[in-house]
């Protein structure tokens, strides 16, 4: 039976436009709908074996790997073990683990996989929110920080300077299988398809049969219900999705919402969700997360220093939506309704 | 009925015997000695060898010093996984010859399980083999009589039996009789998909069998390399189902076929089986692969059902767990004081005990107290292929049986293969009485 802790809704906040494509899937993964809609001139006996096996080869055995939920995962086993010294992790997740530190970097801290504790602490992880005392937050942000996480490239391990810490890629292990299984097919000489993952991370691959222009997908503000805000063409290149419109809670007349500033152990302010379009999900996943947490000063600067694209979503005083683009737009577009830009 | 099982119990306990007295005068390889690491191999390295790999790791008392695969980027792949230290091969051959090793594991097609593990035995190896034990009856003898002559540990991957769920149903409801009398069982496997895998690999794979490399890649669909859903997958429930009830099949009767995906497999895409055990009992089986629905939200599971409750068991759950039991009261019964206050669920409006494995008393399981293994909610402590190779390392090291040995490996490998023939001759099967018998 699924369990709904393991339901880890993220923004849902990419529609996947409709057209004609030869095969769709779709399978419970990661505590989300994963999605793949494969087209090409093939055999339909090699696509279905293809669309099949990257369920099977790649999208399952990396939920087994990198889900902190389930216990004797990678994940919970590095979790378990690296603070009694450096554990020898599988090459591709040493990869991913790098690639989290530097996004760290990048993000001033903004983005920081090991929350997990802090998530725990404001009541998210069971969707039942709560505001901490100060003293519980002191105690659980001394577990958080990838300063903790010590990486060893010339050994392929990683260990915590201390117990307590773990790993959580809540925030970019959907876009990581993305990009794994966009891999796996690029490998089998697909070369059209759309991968995605809880409608909060979608990879597209080459140009559908019917649009010369790419692949057509909407965003709405993440999470919210109601219209699209506007859509876009993707080739070649992925679309995230993060937002706290669907998971906040309200304690004492203050909105929380579940996306939380691994600096400060408080939930984001300010922006309720935003898009990130860059060129692999891993990245995007991750960067649309940070985007929320940097606010719109920071998150400008990041798009100017490193080249990237960011939408934000936030509400006006009369609670309807804004957004605001840096970077290449990302919206073609835009619906007019109250303040978008 | 009377008891027919063709199991002869004087073999079986001159089996064990002998390997129990070989703890007192075999000479061990040096390196297996208690805290030295024991040095291994990985013979195939796709996909269920991956997943040995990845979870054996974890097993410190293991020196994985060299992986083969017939296809080199898969055996560079795991050696790499492995890290410094560990040499690929693509000829299985090479490896014994040439490593200095205690033991194998091999996660082959299963055509090779047999010539493989009786070479590892003549090279004085312990052998881990993947389920299905082997391809033919015959080869699962040759390979227990090989193991026998060397003197070695023989373990066969059938993980369930190192699931402390499983021995939580076992220990705690079917040996205490809250079952009552178990009359019939039902077990399934069904998926929606193909089975099929892209080609992944080029390259002449003629020696080894395989005319072009998508033979390779689908063996499971072929009747050359494979038992199909028979003894890829069903081979683990047979194997739960003859744990469970302590029973053996007589009979089976069978029907399936390549009835949906027209594909040029030679193995059926559904099976519908019944086994038929002494004192009445029924053990009806469905594998397919074009539905995968369950009730208990798990395509694989087993529903053992007595005079007074149901117990259902279930892994490759979608939830994070990936196991669960209940265990559901006959209406009318006599309810055990225990049950009013242990939590319950509903499930399809009926009230459905949970089992709790952290209460499991009696032996260990790879010698840790299986109440640590798993906690309420059923989340694992540690993969079951982990503990497989645990309790691998305990049986090697004392010349212990571990718990899924050569004979367990056997009957349910001589189940499926038996239950293949139901299908394809359309007869019922009655089970030899030598079946498991092992003359040397």
């Amino acid at each position: 039976m699924a369990n709904p802790q393991a339901v880890d809704n993220l923004a849902d906040g990419i529609d996947l436009t409709s057209g004609e494509y030869r095969l769709r899937r779709r399978q419970i993964a990661m505590g989300s709908v994963f999605e793949i809609i494969l087209d090409g001139d093939r055999d339909e006996v090699e696509l279905r074996a293809l669309i099949e096996s990257a369920f099977a080869e790649v999208v399952e055995p990396l939920e087994m790997q990198l889900s902190h939920y389930r216990s004797g995962s990678e994940i919970s086993w590095i979790n378990e073990n690296a603070h009694r010294g450096p554990v020898r992790v599988e090459p591709r997740l040493f990869d991913l683990l790098m690639e989290c530190a530097d996004l760290t970097s990048i993000t001033q801290g903004a983005f920081d996989v090991t929350i997990g504790p802090l998530v725990r602490c404001w009541g998210f992880h069971r969707k039942e929110g709560r505001v901490p005392s100060t003293e519980e937050l002191a105690e659980v942000r001394e577990r958080v920080g990838m300063e903790h996480v010590v990486l060893d490239a010339q050994a392929g391990a990683v260990a915590f300077d201390r117990e307590g810490i773990e790993l959580n890629l809540g925030g970019i292990g959907k876009g990581y299988v993305v990009d794994r299984v966009v891999e796996y097919l690029t490998r089998y000489g697909a070369h059209c398809a759309l991968v995605a993952s809880g409608g909060s991370t979608v990879y597209a691959m080459g140009v559908p049969p019917i649009s010369e222009d790419g692949w057509h997908v909407g965003v709405r503000p993440a999470g919210a219900e109601g219209e699209r805000i506007g859509s876009l063409h993707l080739t070649d290149a992925a679309l995230s999705t993060s937002g706290d419109f669907r998971q906040h809670f309200v304690e004492g007349g203050v909105r929380y919402g579940h996306i939380i500033d691994p600096r400060t152990g408080w939930p984001a302010r300010g922006v309720r969700a935003a898009c990130s379009v860059t060129a692999s999900g891993t990245r995007a996943d991750a960067l649309s997360t940070a985007f929320v947490v940097l606010g719109t000063e920071d998150t400008e600067s990041l798009c100017s220093k490193y080249g990237e694209r960011a939408l934000l979503v936030s509400l006006n005083a009369e609670n309807e939506p804004e957004t605001r683009q840096f970077g290449q737009p990302i919206l073609e577009q835009a619906r007019s309704m109250g303040g978008i830009s | 009925m009377t008891n027919q099982t063709g199991l002869d119990r004087r073999q079986f306990l001159k089996t064990a015997a002998t390997i129990a007295v070989g703890a007192h005068v075999v000479t061990q390889s040096a390196r297996a000695q208690d805290g030295e690491r024991m040095r291994m191999a990985l013979l195939g390295c796709g996909g269920q060898g991956t997943v040995l790999l990845t979870n054996a790791l974890r097993v410190p008392e293991i020196e994985w010093v060299a992986t083969c695969d017939i296809v080199e980027e898969a055996a560079q792949a795991a050696a790499a996984r492995v890290g410094e230290g560990c040499q690929a091969f693509t000829r299985y051959e090479d490896v014994l010859a040439n490593v200095e090793l205690d033991a194998v594991a091999i996660a082959t097609p299963l055509h090779w399980h047999a010539p493989m593990a009786i070479a590892a035995f003549q090279s004085g190896l312990h052998v881990f083999c993947e389920k299905c034990m082997a391809y033919t009856v015959d080869d699962c003898k040759d390979m227990i009589r090989a193991q026998m002559s060397a003197n070695k540990i023989l373990q066969v991957g059938h993980h369930l039996r190192y699931h402390p769920l499983y021995w939580h149903a076992k220990r705690g409801f079917i040996d205490a009789g809250l079952l009552g009398d178990i009359t019939s069982i039902y077990g399934q496997w069904n998926r929606n998909n193909s089975w099929r895998r892209p080609v992944n690999v080029a390259g002449d794979y003629t020696e080894w069998g395989y005319p072009d490399a998508e033979h390779l890649v689908n063996w499971r669909l072929y009747k050359e390399y494979s038992g199909g859903l028979m003894t890829e997958l069903a081979s683990h429930q047979i194997d739960v189902v003859t744990w469970m009830i302590g029973k053996t099949p007589i009979a089976v009767q069978a029907m399936g076929g390549v009835d949906y995906y027209d594909d040029g497999r030679t193995v059926p895409d559904n099976v519908h089986v019944t086994f038929a055990y002494p004192d009445g009992v029924k053990f009806d089986y469905i594998s397919g692969t074009t539905n995968a629905f369950s009730i208990f939200g798990s395509q694989c599971h087993e529903v053992i059902k007595g005079t007074k409750g149901t117990l259902v068991m279930c892994h490759l759950n979608p939830g994070p767990t990936d196991s669960a039991g209940w265990f559901f009261p006959e209406e009318g019964t006599q309810r055990e004081i225990w049950m009013d206050m242990a939590h319950k669920v509903d499930i399809g409006g009926h009230e459905a005990i949970v089992l709790d494995a952290t209460i499991t008393e009696g032996p260990p399981l790879a010698g840790q107290p299986i109440s640590t293994l798993i906690d309420g909610e059923g989340h694992l402590a540690k993969m079951t292929y982990q503990l497989e190779f645990e309790e691998f390392v305990i049986s090697c090291r004392e010349m212990k049986l571990p718990s899924c040995d050569g004979l367990t490996g056997l009957k349910s490998a001589a189940d499926a293969i038996l239950a293949n023939q139901a299908i394809e001759t359309g007869e019922t099967i009655p089970f030899p009485e030598d079946l498991y018998t092992i003359t040397m």
